[in-house]
């Protein structure tokens, strides 16, 4: 049996792939009656001391629809346009007036003005910034948070490990659907089909009787087969009646804090961020809609500013408090900034070629500006920044090597990160 | 006896080639030497450089070839008058007979196994009880030809591999459009399947596909990669031939013998169709459609790496045989041209794609892994068996039903799970249909509908043609890239949840519900004993182990009542590998 205990604690330490994974259920048939003698959980709590825990989180507000450069953290005055900039707790770094909260953890927070890139597209846009990869040819690039998931979850952790809330995800591609982020529409609501239904008792009862049933069946042959399935309702059944479970049930919170993260869903669902990175979970992209501002843009941007400043602005603070925000990775991006120029509807069109992003956390020093755009934001005329620099940045704010390969389903090895250089000034 | 040529066995799919051109285009590549003399010398040599070596060579080793790929990248035709004719069974099963390199023959499945993994291969369903009693009680010699036949008769069955190919073309889109008309194809190539249209003419159809996608909803393989002609050569390539060729998009193949340049030039075949979303159609309710048109003017570009900036070099259309077309060609003459060259019977890849797919569906395992890749390099299990059931394919005329006919009456589709594959190897084997396999979603789905009753009651959205919104929640969580080895396919959280703990199932199987299935069994069948049979009958197609009747009534006898120890009991069944797995 020790001998067992050994092979499998270590599989499990380089549990980082299906290939791995398959290894260990293999080891565990090989073991004949092990799962059922001993149990998945205590295996696992047998192999727990040696498995490596870094520890390290993400949060990712996402702009869905391109959040405009200028009416976010990179005014400009003498540009078109009728917001005006404020100062910050760090003297000389103004942002857009929307944006009060944020300028008071602009000492944490680092911002990135040089954002520059090609894609005008929503659609290919959204894609290249969550998988770091431009879409076309038949590759289902990985989305980041499945690439950062599978290199930092633990494997012992009873719920995912990679969550999304409020928008439509990326999802792990071709990487091993574990991978794929669980979704969450709703952050006040428990998540779909995690409640027994049945009195925990009873489902208990059940999974006797299933358990039992697995070890009679009479079509025999593929023991891997049946184990890995016992393996997944394992863990199914550890998450539905997992004590953590609690964690989406953000009532739980002091009143006070619920509306300071503000009353509606995208606040909530930075709650919600929080509670599960301070739960485990590795890797949660919250959704911020609406950014698309071709008409009425100063009134919709002024809108969406009011639900995303004290949200961003709250869990900074919020992270802080708890001793969090070392280990978290804040980051706050969209897919592309808005032309510097109005159009005819009081809009503003799409603008890949500059655009800006804010950064907190994981050991990154707040207070910072990163590159410069001209006076009219159209141009970046300093330290410009790529996607693939930006994910790699990240990845190394992390402590992933970006340039680690994955095996596409073509059997060609593909990098987290494809070139890209980290911005030197984040490196610590 | 090959089949005639296109233009005069298939007056269905092309009316009349729009000029001269086309027509010598199709015949080049149906009937090539018949036609010798109507075609221009020029044309005809590079034809004539990839048979004629080849002609010398007995048919056999012609097709035994192990090398696709003959000088650097060139796609190795056929003679089609060497096909012969179609297969029958006995010379299938003496095929594999002959590939088996051990003695055992392997166990065949018992009838009740057999009957299961043949209504989910066929219609997508599990047998109801009644049909596996019907088949254990038939004393009919014939009984499971028969029983195939009627199974391939049913509608069930053009819907079931509709599902397959529907998914094989939109998992690997990257376009957010693939949602739009995903149903539409889907009962367009039911259609298609039940009429047992060739698969040529299939295929041809969704190449070609022009208009509006509610009036063409085959134009869904072109729609759905937003008419990207780099995407679509890819994908045809991969999912008709085998073939892969999408690598060498960007650089000249790693691993295989095509260049950029052949890349680029298969995608100009394809470079003149656009597709457009145009909203407020009155066609459909949802008032959206995608429009797949012809782009007149501007030629098909390369993009140079160096200088993106740059148009890049002009790509004529030349297929994967080094055998150029006309870049004057028009859209509609490009893609009848390439529709051609993707489905000529000279072209044995067309029939091997096709062939090597069903048999890993059915059997569990392909000629090769993955089953898309038929590369120079692609490790080939059984390449004679494999070359002579191609060659047939090819020789009925790209029957469906015919392929289907011979595999599921075969000896390697009779074998049981589990038993020592013939041909001695320790793993998966094509020879025998032991590997299991995942039911896919729509299985899953259709078979507890069966089991349950009432799972498609919540209807789609009034008018909208699309699945119900019960069978979306499942395909959500249980759907896959058909394209994918079975090994790689894992099981998930979210699918473990759904089926212990879905609100949905729940009610469906609480026998406390009005009109509850389970409570109208336990009605019927007061002795337990009689009850357990009929349940594991009804959920596994099979009856009950001493031992697992053992352990259901022993749960019986401790639960609180009859109602929740039969609730409890199928609920377990439902969890079981067993059940969402195919022997």
């Amino acid at each position: 049996m020790t001998d067992l205990i050994r092979r499998v604690s270590n599989a499990t330490i380089d549990r980082h792939g299906a290939i791995q994974r398959r290894d260990f259920l293999r080891t565990i048939g090989v073991g004949a009656a092990g799962l059922s003698m001993l149990g998945w959980q205590d295996l696992l709590l047998a192999a727990a001391p040696t498995l490596r825990q870094q520890g390290k989180s993400v949060i990712v507000l996402w702009m869905q629809g391109g959040p405009s450069h200028l009416e976010t953290f990179d005014p400009k005055p003498k540009a078109e346009g009728e917001a005006k900039s404020i100062g910050t707790a760090v003297p000389g770094i103004e942002i857009a007036e929307y944006w009060p909260q944020v300028a008071k953890q602009m000492k944490d927070i680092t911002l990135i003005r040089s954002m520059s890139n090609k894609e005008g597209n929503h659609q290919r846009a959204t894609y290249q910034l969550h998988t770091g990869y431009i879409p076309g040819g038949t590759v289902r690039h990985p989305s980041f948070g499945s690439l950062v998931t599978k290199e930092l979850a633990p494997a012992d952790f009873d719920l995912p490990g990679y969550v999304s809330i409020g928008g439509p995800a990326r999802g792990a591609g071709f990487l091993p659907v574990e991978y794929n982020p669980f979704q969450l529409g709703n952050p006040a609501k428990m998540p779909d089909n995690v409640d027994t239904i049945v009195p925990k008792q009873r489902f208990q009862r059940r999974l006797g009787l299933l358990n039992q049933l697995e070890g009679s069946s009479t079509k025999g042959g593929d023991d891997a087969m049946v184990s890995d399935h016992r393996t997944l309702y394992s863990k199914a059944s550890t998450f539905s009646t997992s004590p953590k479970l609690g964690v989406f049930d953000i009532k739980d919170e002091p009143a006070a804090l619920r509306q300071a993260y503000g009353d509606n869903r995208f606040g909530q669902g930075c709650l919600l961020a929080r509670r599960l990175v301070e739960t485990g979970t590795t890797y949660v992209e919250v959704t911020l809609g609406g950014w698309d501002t071709h008409f009425n843009h100063f009134e919709q941007v002024s809108n969406l500013a009011e639900q995303c400043d004290p949200a961003f602005a709250t869990l900074i603070a919020d992270l802080k408090q708890r001793g969090m925000l070392d280990d978290t990775l804040v980051v706050w991006m969209g897919e592309f900034g808005r032309t510097p120029k109005l159009n005819g509807r009081g809009g503003r069109d799409h603008f890949p070629r500059a655009f800006n992003v804010a950064l907190a956390g994981c050991g990154i020093e707040g207070g910072q500006v990163i590159g410069k755009t001209s006076d009219d934001a159209s141009e970046v005329i300093e330290e410009p920044v790529s996607v693939v620099d930006l994910f790699a940045t990240l990845c190394t704010r992390l402590g992933i090597d970006p340039h680690k390969e994955n095996m596409s389903p073509l059997g060609r090895p593909m990098k987290i990160v494809d070139g890209g250089t980290p911005i030197e000034s984040l490196l610590s | 006896m090959s089949r005639l040529p296109v233009v005069t066995s298939r007056p269905m799919r092309v009316a009349l080639p729009s000029s001269l051109l086309g027509l010598l285009l199709l015949t080049t590549l149906t009937n090539a030497d018949e036609r010798q003399a109507m075609m221009p010398r020029e044309q005809f040599a590079p034809l004539r450089r990839a048979t004629q070596p080849q002609a010398k060579l007995p048919p056999k080793l012609e097709w035994v070839s192990a090398k696709p790929v003959e000088v650097g990248g060139q796609l190795s035709l056929i003679d089609p008058r060497t096909l012969g004719k179609p297969l029958t069974i006995a010379e299938l099963d003496a095929l594999i007979k002959s590939s088996a390199t051990s003695a055992d023959p392997g166990r065949e499945a018992p009838e009740d196994h057999f009957v299961r993994r043949l209504f989910l291969d066929t219609i997508g369903q599990i047998p109801a009880p009644a049909d596996v009693r019907d088949y254990l009680e038939s004393d009919s010699p014939d009984k499971k030809a028969q029983l195939i036949e009627r199974l391939l008769s049913e509608p069930r069955y053009g819907r079931h591999w509709a599902r397959y190919w529907r998914d094989a073309i939109a998992y690997r889109t990257a376009s957010d459009q693939r949602r739009l008309g995903l149903f539409d194809i889907e009962t367009w190539l039911a259609e298609q399947f039940n009429q047992n249209r060739p698969w040529d003419e299939i295929v041809s159809d969704m190449l070609r596909a022009e208009g509006l996608s509610d009036s063409t909803p085959e134009g869904y393989f072109i729609a759905a990669h937003e008419g990207r002609p780099a995407d679509v050569a890819g994908e045809a390539s991969r999912l008709f031939l085998g073939i892969q060729i999408a690598c060498a998009q960007c650089h000249d193949h790693p691993s295989d013998a095509w260049t950029r340049n052949q890349f680029h030039q298969v995608a100009s075949f394809f470079g003149k169709a656009r597709t457009r979303l145009r909203r407020n159609v009155d066609t459909n309710r949802r008032g959206v459609a995608i429009e797949i048109f012809s782009r007149p003017l501007g030629d098909y570009r390369m993009p140079d790496l160096d200088d993106p900036g740059s148009p890049g070099d002009v790509m004529g259309p030349t297929f994967l045989t080094g055998q150029p077309v006309s870049n004057d060609l028009s859209d509609a003459q490009r893609r009848q041209a390439a529709s051609a060259f993707f489905t000529s019977k000279r072209n044995p890849y067309f029939a091997k794609a096709f062939v090597n797919r069903a048999w890993a569906k059915l059997t569990g395992v392909g000629f090769t892994t993955p089953v898309d890749d038929l590369s120079l390099l692609a490790d080939v299990r059984h390449p004679e068996l494999f070359e002579a059931l191609s060659r047939s394919f090819a020789a009925s005329d790209y029957d469906v039903k015919e392929l289907m006919r011979l595999i599921l009456n075969s000896s390697a589709y009779a074998a049981a799970a589990g038993s020592p594959a013939p041909d001695g190897s320790v793993g998966e084997s094509p020879l025998t249909a032991a590997t299991a396999k995942r039911l896919t979603s729509d299985q899953l789905f259709d078979s507890l509908d069966l089991i349950l009753g009432g799972l498609e009651e919540t209807r789609p959205r009034r008018g909208l043609n699309r699945p119900s919104e019960s069978r979306r929640t499942f395909r959500e969580a249980f759907g896959f890239d058909p394209s994918t080895p079975a090994s790689d396919i894992d099981g998930t959280i979210p699918q473990a949840l759904l089926l212990m703990n879905n609100p949905m199932l729940h009610q469906r199987i609480d026998t406390k519900r009005p009109g509850s299935v389970l409570a109208k069994l336990l009605e019927h069948y007061p002795s337990d004993p009689e009850m357990i049979e009929m349940l594991y009958l009804r959920v596994l197609g099979r009856l009950p182990s001493s031992k697992e009747n053992a352990i259901a009534k022993d749960y019986v006898a401790k639960s609180a009542s009859r109602g929740e120890a039969y609730e409890d009991l199928l609920w377990a069944m439902l969890n079981t590998t067993e059940f969402l797995n195919n022997h």
